[in-house]
């Protein structure tokens, strides 16, 4: 077990490190000026040139990404260049926030979409089945971000149910406050994951149901909730614990758009904020922050496939 | 005497089961061990052993569809290992496989009658119009129609899938076929109609088959000679009648007395006796072979 | 000649004794939803099995073996399925039972083992833990007790080292040991019918002769009556007290053990019994019955084996479907010149 967590985290080192030095080559190409951005509109070519040569925009690229680098492994990811805080604390303060959204998300996503999908299983190929997979491919394909909107407007300003925007903690509003502010945002993000667990659930589960192990259950004299709920659903096990791995991946990236739709101060709105004001430094660390979650949630994600499949256990 | 269709001599082959760090094998598994025999035209040698014996495997090598180890496969007189692959190709068509599923041997896109015609390789110095024809007689000579030779796989049966297979396998008069496991996914009834069709052509065309089964009953029905073969080694051969009449090893013993009669005053018999099952003491070499006196299962 | 089409006696060969029989099966019929439509894939099938008797269930693809088993079961997909006929399991109807109470007779009155058992056994828990759940299911064992009851089935059914291999996965038993699980548990409740449904198909022929041993054993232990499905006659043979044939959904011959291979009744069975190549010699000809099996919607309103019959006589064998009649020595047949053609059996 412990050599199964250990090759996998060496296994992320070389990806962490190409990472890097692509979102670093890539921000190296896109067009703007970071050196004018912080200097200001009013400043003159003089000030943005000594703006720029202070900020060490000017020594060639891999002299940049590697100080950049050492500095990282130190634990140190720079300062922000516009507001001169260090790129950590930044990321510390709204890091926490965009988690509460995420996790609410997930679990709205699994909560709805894990039972449509064992609903949609077990009565494969009737009526139901059909709505289900119909309404899970249109949700697909609803950006977040509209979806965000359209949310907003109806409930929010239509129906003035739920707040548009902001976000509070719960130590000053209470878990019902804290919620109130998550719910919109959390749905905008969670209805793309929600049909894709729908859909994998659906499809891993109507496999799983065939095969003759389940028939055997049935023979034994099982009810339905203990033939799906305990050996249906483990078996399908791989499968949907693989969705949740991807899911997390996408509900961050969900959250980049729908934060600032809601103006929620967390992780994502500072990812626009930053592409926006070209602030390199907090650009990295907020991509490299990002993919270390991704990659410690799917190692988590390949250490409870030996839970569901004991044979794997043994080929670590 | 004419010359032996097929000589085999030490063929063996392994596979790697495990490897170190370094990528280099620690533990291999031995297929087939050392095996040798000789096909003479005209006659049927059988291979007969369970699960893992190491018959299909056999099969395969002597075809050169997988490479062995070591050991050589002479095949009507030339050395079949040594071969460069064009020359191999010419010497296939004189000798030819057919496999246990019938359906998965046949591109289910293409009709019979094309999938038959495809075969004729040697003979692509024939008009479309000549082609055509030795389909159809070939498929005629299994049993099938002339409507039929425009249907898809996925319209016949297993049985006549089966057929339809050896009609390819026909289409380039070859001297020998090696049939692995051709009827074990049939219905008694169709492998009755199959066994036939293989036998007829044997006597009209003097082929020589390497029969591999499970099934000693087939076996003894269609082999001349037979192999029987037990983790991958040779562990008995010789003609058949004298084989199944007088089996010298224990394990051909024991898979003999196996294999349930399809007479039920025969079989009660036998099984009230144990006679057969019990009474052996076997080398100790074969204590791995499972036999043991009645009582704790060996699988 | 008396006609059976529905009742009528159901035991073969044996006197209406005083205990009642275990299964009782009556113009069972069972309809399969297709892109055809609804179409009928057992036809008035007719099967009784005594208690501790082993009844052999003959016949090849498309016979319809396997489903009228999985119909007692009542593992039929009820949205796909349409089942009608009677079944009764130790007197009780089971068709018509509501899901319910059959899944509370499954596994614990009648139970099934089948053809692949390293694929029918689940890949996520213990051995152990899959014979503890039906004990659990069906006697409401706690788990210390189901635990050890199943130790002790793992022992009955031969496999060494019990106490241990109880907490083994099914991937590391190889396929006699997974069929002798099955058999574990399927037995662990002690139920009155065993269903096989090919169990020793898929195995090799030694490990087949010992899981051919241990059923007779385990049946004279616990007393159960077992339907044995298979299409090959050599295990009938060592196996059965009574042998049912079916072709094309139906019954067209139930007869004692030696009647069936010495007499034949049914010019099926004669073809089946000429076609094992084990009784000849080597260089003749099998003796193939031409032609192939019907599908379902192909089946002759008549006499659904008469295009491929040697016997047939036209204008009796084309023209209306054909009953079960019961012989003058109880025996069940569906042919119209039953007592007209004599039929070879095997040699001695």
């Amino acid at each position: 077990m412990l050599t199964m967590i250990g090759r996998r985290l060496l296994a992320a080192i070389p990806l962490l490190l190409f990472v890097s030095l692509f979102v670093f080559a890539l921000l190296d190409l896109v067009p703007g000026d970071a050196a004018r951005n912080v200097a200001g509109e009013t400043a003159t070519e003089e000030e943005v040139a000594a703006t720029r040569e202070r900020l060490g925009l000017n020594d060639p690229f891999f002299v940049r990404y590697f100080s950049w680098l050492v500095n990282a492994l130190h634990g140190d990811l720079g300062t922000s260049l516009y507001s001169s805080e260090g790129v950590s604390s930044i990321i510390a303060q709204r890091l926490p926030i965009t988690a509460s959204l995420a996790v609410v998300a997930l679990i709205m996503a699994i909560v709805v979409g894990l039972p449509v999908g064992i609903l949609a299983a077990v009565r494969a190929n009737s009526l139901v089945d059909r709505a289900v997979t119909a309404l899970a491919a249109l949700l697909m394909s609803v950006p977040p971000f509209v979806v965000g909107l359209i949310l907003v407007i109806v409930f929010a300003i239509n129906m003035d149910l739920f707040p548009a925007t902001g976000y509070s903690e719960i130590s000053d509003a209470g878990l019902g406050g804290w919620l109130q502010h998550l719910i919109l945002p959390g749905i905008a993000i969670a209805a793309i994951s929600a049909a894709e667990f729908a859909r994998q659930t659906r499809g891993a589960l109507v496999d799983t149901l065939g095969m003759d192990h389940i028939r055997t259950v049935r023979a034994k004299g099982l009810r339905q909730p203990m033939i799906i709920g305990k050996h249906a659903l483990k078996n399908a096990g791989i499968p949907i614990a693989t969705v949740v791995g991807l899911q997390v991946g996408r509900v961050l990236a969900g959250a980049v758009t729908v934060e600032f739709v809601f103006a929620i101060p967390g992780f994502g709105s500072l990812a626009v904020q930053s592409v926006n004001q070209r602030d390199v430094p907090v650009i990295l660390g907020i991509v490299m922050v990002s993919a270390v979650v991704v990659i410690v949630a799917n190692i988590m994600v390949d250490l409870s496939y030996g839970y569901f499949n004991p044979r794997t256990r043994t080929n670590a | 005497m004419s010359a032996p269709l097929l000589e085999v001599s030490g063929l063996r082959k392994t596979y790697v089961t495990k490897r170190n760090v370094w990528g280099k094998a620690t533990q291999r598994l031995t297929a087939v061990g050392g095996v040798s025999f000789t096909l003479e035209p005209g006659r049927t040698l059988g291979i007969v052993g369970e699960t893992g014996a190491g018959k299909s495997t056999v099969g395969r090598l002597v075809l050169r569809l997988i490479e062995p180890d070591s050991g050589s496969v002479k095949l009507l007189g030339q050395d079949v290992l040594a071969m460069p692959r064009k020359e191999l190709r010419s010497l296939r068509a004189k000798a030819q496989m057919i496999f246990q599923d019938p359906f998965s041997s046949l591109d289910p896109r293409m009709v019979i009658g094309a999938a038959v015609e495809e075969s004729l390789t040697v003979h692509a110095d024939l008009s479309k119009a000549d082609r055509e024809q030795r389909s159809l007689d070939l498929l005629q000579r299994v049993g099938l129609r002339a409507d039929q030779m425009d249907r898809y796989p996925r319209e016949f049966s297993g049985g006549q899938l089966q057929r339809i297979a050896i009609a390819r396998a026909l289409a380039n008069d070859p001297d020998f076929i090696v049939c692995d496991e051709p009827v074990a996914a049939l219905d008694v009834s169709i492998q009755a109609q199959v066994l036939n069709l293989l036998l007829d052509l044997q006597a009209e065309r003097g082929l020589g088959y390497l029969f591999i089964s499970h099934d000693l009953s087939l076996v003894r029905f269609l082999a001349h000679d037979v192999i029987v073969m037990y983790k991958g080694e040779v562990v008995e051969m010789g003609p058949t009648a004298q084989l199944f009449a007088d089996p010298q090893h224990a394990y051909t013993r024991k898979l003999l007395s196996a294999i349930p009669v399809a007479q039920p005053r025969r079989e009660r018999a036998r099984a009230l006796s144990g006679a057969v099952r019990s009474s052996l003491i076997p080398p100790a070499s074969l204590a791995s072979a499972g036999v043991t006196q009645g009582g704790r299962p060996s699988c | 000649m008396q006609q059976a089409t529905s009742g009528g006696p159901a035991g073969t060969g044996t006197s209406p004794s005083a205990e009642a029989n275990v299964l009782e099966v009556r113009d069972l019929s069972v309809e399969f939803y297709t892109d055809n439509g609804w179409v009928r894939v057992v036809d008035g099938v007719n099967l009784a099995v005594a208690p501790g008797q082993t009844m052999g269930l003959v016949g090849e693809s498309g016979s319809g073996k396997t489903v009228t088993s999985l119909a007692v079961m009542g593992l039929l997909d009820r949205r796909m399925s349409r089942v009608s006929g009677s079944i009764e399991l130790l007197g009780r109807e089971l068709v018509g039972m509501d899901e319910g109470s059959l899944a509370d007779i499954r596994g614990s009155e009648m139970a099934m083992i089948f053809q692949e058992p390293r694929r029918s056994l689940d890949p996520a828990f213990t051995v152990g833990d899959q014979i503890a759940e039906v004990l659990r299911r069906h006697e409401g064992l706690n788990r210390r007790d189901a635990r050890k009851r199943a130790a002790e089935m793992l022992d009955v059914v031969g496999i060494t080292n019990a106490s241990e291999r109880v907490k083994a996965y099914p991937h590391e038993f190889s396929g006699g040991m997974c069929q002798r699980v099955m058999l574990a548990i399927a037995l662990a409740c002690k139920p009155k019918l065993l269903i096989a449904d090919e169990p020793t198909t898929a195995l090799d022929v030694t490990v087949q002769a010992e899981m051919l041993r241990l059923m007779n054993e385990l049946q004279s232990d616990f007393g159960v009556s077992i339907l044995f499905i298979t299409h090959d006659l050599g295990v009938v043979a060592e196996m059965c007290d009574l042998v049912t044939v079916m072709y094309a959904g139906q019954v067209v011959e139930a007869s004692p053990l030696y009647d069936l291979y010495e007499r034949p009744a049914h010019p099926y069975t004669e073809g089946l019994l000429a076609a094992v190549p084990d009784a000849e010699a080597h260089g003749g000809r099998l003796l193939a019955i031409p032609g192939t099996v019907p599908a379902p919607w192909q089946w002759p309103t008549s006499c659904h084996f008469h295009p491929r019959c040697t016997y047939k006589v036209a204008g009796r064998c084309d023209v209306a479907p054909v009953p079960l009649d019961v012989t003058g020595d109880g025996r069940l047949v569906r042919c119209v010149r039953h007592d007209e053609i004599a039929l070879k059996g095997v040699k001695q």
